[in-house]
């Protein structure tokens, strides 16, 4: 059931629907959801781990957050309460959205529905393999690098990532301020634009919230729209060969559905890595600096002040956690703040400068999301490696544009493959109208 | 021989209702956490939001200090672990500050007027409260996520008495603004003392101290003079290099020493960095002609009550020394009671009567300014008007009839007056004749007569002047 | 630029973590291999390019200094805090 057909159910029928998904979760071993917490009546949405949702134990898949008993809703729960949907189930993600696997999590890792050897990719991949398996008719996720768009290519649903500022942050658990969104994961195009239209939107309560007029995306939904698509083929040289493959047929359609094809170059992704990290790092050493075991979560055993700050953290955070940590405060520290956090600043500057001037010559850019389908469990783990796969999706947070990833094999019996588009800052008409065409133009190839 | 440097950092508590970044009320509760929500209990997920009136109570003070108010400025993250802390960096403006470089005039007794210069004040949000136990601390939200402005000096100090009219001044200048209560016993108004030394004639700077906290004039006082000695003692001994080192001092007042903080000297790395949930703080044209509508400040308001009001020097800074004391005396000047009479009335006599705050007494303005006009319009005598002032300041009474219970009534009319001259100097016409034929000292006599025979209410210029004619 | 076991305990002490010993080596290693990687910035040329990095360019709102009380939130957390009492968050003694 999509959920624009799950938004017309009376309550009886959400009432059923709760019941087919909790016995669907009951019987999976997908490990998608660390809970199955409820939140009042509405249509059933899940929501990733790191979200805030009033009465429920929001662990960010961390030890350090066990007793930890929220308070408040996030901003996003409450818009969705008051478009009549809800909070249903807490899905797993990698401890504290560090991460591309999911396998990061305290609560344990998550399958990827298509092939159970193989990663729901990360940091929202409980939320992507939910949807991708039936265990939920959409979810939300949130995408600080990528963490939205590559377990949504990884499982073959579609994930999108707004602008930056067009969806509160207030109520997400912070990993790295200047990147985070939260965003939608759902069946199709269409369902991701009803979900972008309930939780977009200006709020007070986040400073860095985008004070824009509200706009609904849904209303002037046009696939019919002719764009010009610049694509990126030196990019492409990154590419696993069937990514490669998915892409060129992708142009096709573009193409044939009457797009103008544009080439671009953007720099390379090198750089993007290096500056996201830095600067990453950087603000999520400070955001994760507030889990002390003091005022709540685990407190480990300690008879001085600074045990208890050691020993809770340190047993309570996982090691990739711990890891960029340790080099946040690396980048920040005296003496190696210009070298790395103020270039870091720059890079993001020009790269940011480099997107406004190609969105002069095009509507869309097509992308890659991942430079291969789900890797293995255990492939990625080598901290520099499991960084580098991130080469697609990094640059779009750095410069705070909108993407949309989307499948483009549906029909073949071989791991999903996703492709996202690119759209200007606060583009996300075009962004959709252009991923519904693809998504269409895709069905009739 | 030595020269002593001195620079301060003065941390004021701004008067808003609610926190620096979220609504939480600022008024202390008994209760330990009650003001408190997840931004400042640093909850997952909470986010800053910038309180609007901290921004122009900033404003107001650069512009009283004579500053460059940086229209746009950023805030930053101070990264250090504390429990008072509770998201373990604290938000301030390490890289951009609201105001730059201001100055105060100070007033040395003995020596010119002098400039001392102000580099910045900035705005950062206060900690929480950590209370300690045997074994134990506790910890107290209620307090972070406070509004300071931090108010940075040059080292342009040379004294104590330098130190203590600057801060008096900055003190009033605050009161006056109405930005904080700056009350320095209760912790809204803090003082970190800065102080290195250097032979005389020497203008470099040397290793500077801080002293941290010391919440009175008399004790910041005392805090230099001891660390002077400490610092010109290690010159004196070879051994300066050594001991003196840049680090954070705290003032034991019982031992009268001052003291190492201990584990501070791990140099603090910071780490500031852009605040990423904040946008850039920019003060727009309306905010600007707001603030910077200061009200008249201490200096000004000395200079008129001088100037205008006929006031010495010395008695106008008594008045503008306490901003509702000055606000007080003009109102008594606008009904009509005279400029230094009333001075007197207030800065002495009431000012001595009083058990509380000037505030709580129950002789307002309107109130001393009618038992002056009572004393100019000679209803009663000055000594009679301090009788009076005693009833007033212990019972809620008018001046009338306060004057009336008591029966202290002056007699000025001369017909009265004049007949009780003529019944006493018909009752001692012995005296009247040994005063006429020169024995100046009855004088003194007659008058305490009349006295006596007015029980006192008589007015006693009057009397000097009928007896006089009489005689 | 080498990370090596003097910057690990710096980095140790700014972020209240303790890497255990059998994980050190490795762990530096790692960060070394990462921080040589981030170097590739240095090759850019970024003069006069601004520092200060705003996703948003707009002002920070600024909020009406009005108070809104609720206890309830820190009623909560109190309740689920590793050690609280009398209203207070209990730590061991702080040594100043």
């Amino acid at each position: 059931m999509k959920l624009r057909e799950a938004l017309k159910l009376d309550s009886s029928g959400i009432a059923k629907l709760k019941d087919e998904l909790r016995a669907k979760v009951d019987n999976s071993l997908l490990n998608a959801f660390i809970s199955l917490d409820e939140a009042g009546d509405g249509v059933p949405i899940a929501i990733k781990d790191n979200i805030q949702v009033k009465g429920w134990s929001v662990t960010a898949g961390s030890k350090i957050l066990q007793g930890y008993i929220s308070p408040y809703n996030a901003t996003v729960i409450d818009k969705l309460k008051g478009a009549g949907l809800c909070a249903f189930g807490r899905t797993n993600m990698d401890e504290f959205a560090m991460g591309s696997t999911t396998e990061s999590s305290y609560y344990g890792k998550t399958l990827n529905p298509h092939d159970n050897s193989c990663v729901p990719g990360g940091s929202s991949g409980g939320s992507a393999a939910a949807v991708a398996s039936g265990e939920a008719i959409a979810a939300l996720g949130s995408d600080t690098g990528g963490s939205i768009r590559q377990p949504a290519a990884y499982c073959g649903i579609v994930g999108m990532k707004p602008t930056y500022g067009r969806v509160s942050r207030y109520g997400l658990g912070a990993y790295a301020s200047s990147l985070d969104q939260i965003g939608p994961m759902t069946q199709d195009v269409e369902d991701a634009a009803l979900l972008y239209d309930i939780i977009s939107g200006y709020d007070q309560n986040d400073s860095t919230s985008a004070d824009v007029e509200y706009e609904s995306v849904v209303d002037k939904l046009d696939g019919n729209r002719v764009l010009n698509i610049g694509i990126t083929p030196s990019h492409l040289e990154n590419a696993a060969p069937q990514i490669q493959k998915a892409y060129k047929k992708a142009v096709k359609a573009l193409k044939d559905a009457g797009h103008n094809i544009v080439e671009c170059t953007l720099l390379d992704p090198k750089y993007d890595i290096s500056a996201y990290y830095i600067t990453a790092t950087a603000e999520a050493t400070t955001n994760l600096a507030r889990y002390d075991g003091v005022r709540y979560g685990r407190r480990a055993e300690s008879d001085t002040l600074e045990q208890l700050y050691i020993n809770s953290r340190s047993e309570g955070f996982g090691d990739e956690v711990k890891r960029r940590i340790l080099l946040g405060n690396f980048v920040l520290s005296s003496g190696y703040y210009d070298a790395y956090y103020i270039k870091a600043q720059k890079v993001r500057r020009v790269i940011k400068d480099e997107y406004a001037k190609l969105f002069e010559k095009v509507d869309l850019i097509l992308s890659p999301v991942a430079p291969t389908t789900a890797p293995k469990f255990g492939a990625l783990s080598d901290p520099l490696q499991m960084y580098l796969s991130d080469i697609y999706t990094i640059g779009v947070n750095l410069a705070g544009l909108p993407a949309i990833s989307l499948p483009v094999n549906k029909d073949e019996d071989t791991l999903p493959i996703g492709l996202q588009l690119i759209a200007a800052p606060y583009d996300e008409q075009t962004l959709f109208d252009g991923a519904l065409s693809l998504e269409r133009a895709l069905e009739t190839l | 021989m030595f020269e002593t440097v001195i620079g301060l950092e003065v941390h004021t508590q701004l008067n808003t209702q609610t926190k620096l970044f979220c609504s939480c009320a600022t008024s202390f509760d008994q209760r330990a956490n009650l003001n408190t929500c997840p931004v400042c209990l640093a909850l997952p997920g909470a986010l800053p939001r910038f309180n609007r009136s901290v921004l122009h109570k900033a404003v107001s003070f650069g512009t009283a200090v004579d500053a460059t108010i940086n229209r746009v400025s950023h805030f930053d993250r101070k990264s250090y672990f504390y429990p008072d802390s509770p998201s373990a960096y604290q938000i301030t403006q390490l890289y951009t500050p609201i105001v730059e470089h201001g100055r105060l005039e100070i007033e040395p007794k003995d020596a010119d007027s002098k400039i001392i210069r102000i580099n910045r004040a900035h705005i950062e949000a206060d900690a929480g409260k950590n209370i300690h136990d045997d074994s134990r601390s506790k910890v107290d939200l209620n307090r972070a996520g406070t509004p300071l402005l931090e108010i940075v000096s040059e080292p342009d100090m040379r004294s104590t008495e330098e130190v203590t009219l600057y801060l008096k001044k900055l003190h009033s200048i605050v009161r006056y603004l109405d930005i904080s209560d700056a009350n320095m016993q209760e912790g809204s108004f803090r003082v970190d003392v800065n102080v290195s030394i250097r032979p005389k004639g020497d203008d470099k700077l040397y290793t500077r101290v801080e002293i941290k906290n010391i919440n009175s004039f008399k004790f910041i006082t005392k805090a230099i003079e001891i660390e002077v000695e400490r610092q010109i003692d290690a010159w004196e001994d070879g051994v300066y290099d050594e001991v003196i080192v840049q680090e954070t001092r705290l003032f034991d007042q019982a031992a009268q020493v001052t003291r190492s903080m201990r584990g501070k000297e791990d140099s603090a790395d910071y780490r500031y960095f852009l605040e990423p949930d904040l946008l850039k703080v920019v003060v727009d044209d309306e905010m600007y002609e707001s603030a910077i509508e200061i009200p008249e400040l201490p200096d000004a308001k000395r200079a008129r009550f001088i100037d205008e009001l006929g006031l010495s020097p010395y008695d106008a800074s008594v008045l503008t020394s306490d901003l509702y004391m000055a606000n007080y005396f003009e109102s008594m000047v606008e009904d009509g009671a005279g400029a230094k009479m009333s001075c007197v009335w207030l800065s002495v006599e009431l000012q001595g009567r009083l058990d509380s705050s000037l505030e709580e007494s129950l002789v307002d303005a309107p109130k001393l300014a009618l038992l002056v006009k009572r004393i100019e319009d000679k209803t009663i005598s000055a000594k009679a008007a301090k009788e009076v002032l005693d009833h007033l300041c212990s019972s809620k009474i008018g001046v009338d009839e306060a004057i009336d219970k008591l029966g202290l009534k002056q007699i000025s009319d001369s017909s009265a007056i004049e007949a009780i001259v003529n019944d006493v100097l018909s009752a001692n016409q012995d005296k009247v004749e040994q005063y006429r034929a020169g024995k100046d000292k009855l004088f003194g006599f007659f008058v305490g007569q009349v006295m006596k025979a007015s029980k006192g209410s008589a007015n006693p210029q009057s009397v000097n002047e009928i007896l006089k004619r009489e005689l | 630029m080498r990370v090596d076991d003097e910057l690990l305990s710096r980095l140790e002490k700014l972020s209240m973590l303790k890497i255990d010993e059998s994980e050190r080596t490795e762990c530096i290693e790692q960060l070394d291999k990462i921080v040589s990687f981030v170097q590739n910035l240095s090759s850019l040329d970024t003069d006069g390019v601004d520092e200060v990095f705003a996703m948003n360019q707009s002002a920070t709102a600024l909020r009406l200094d009005e108070p809104r009380s609720s206890s309830d939130i820190a009623d909560d957390i109190l309740k689920n805090a590793p050690l609280s009492e009398d209203s207070f968050f209990i730590v061991p003694k702080i040594i100043e």
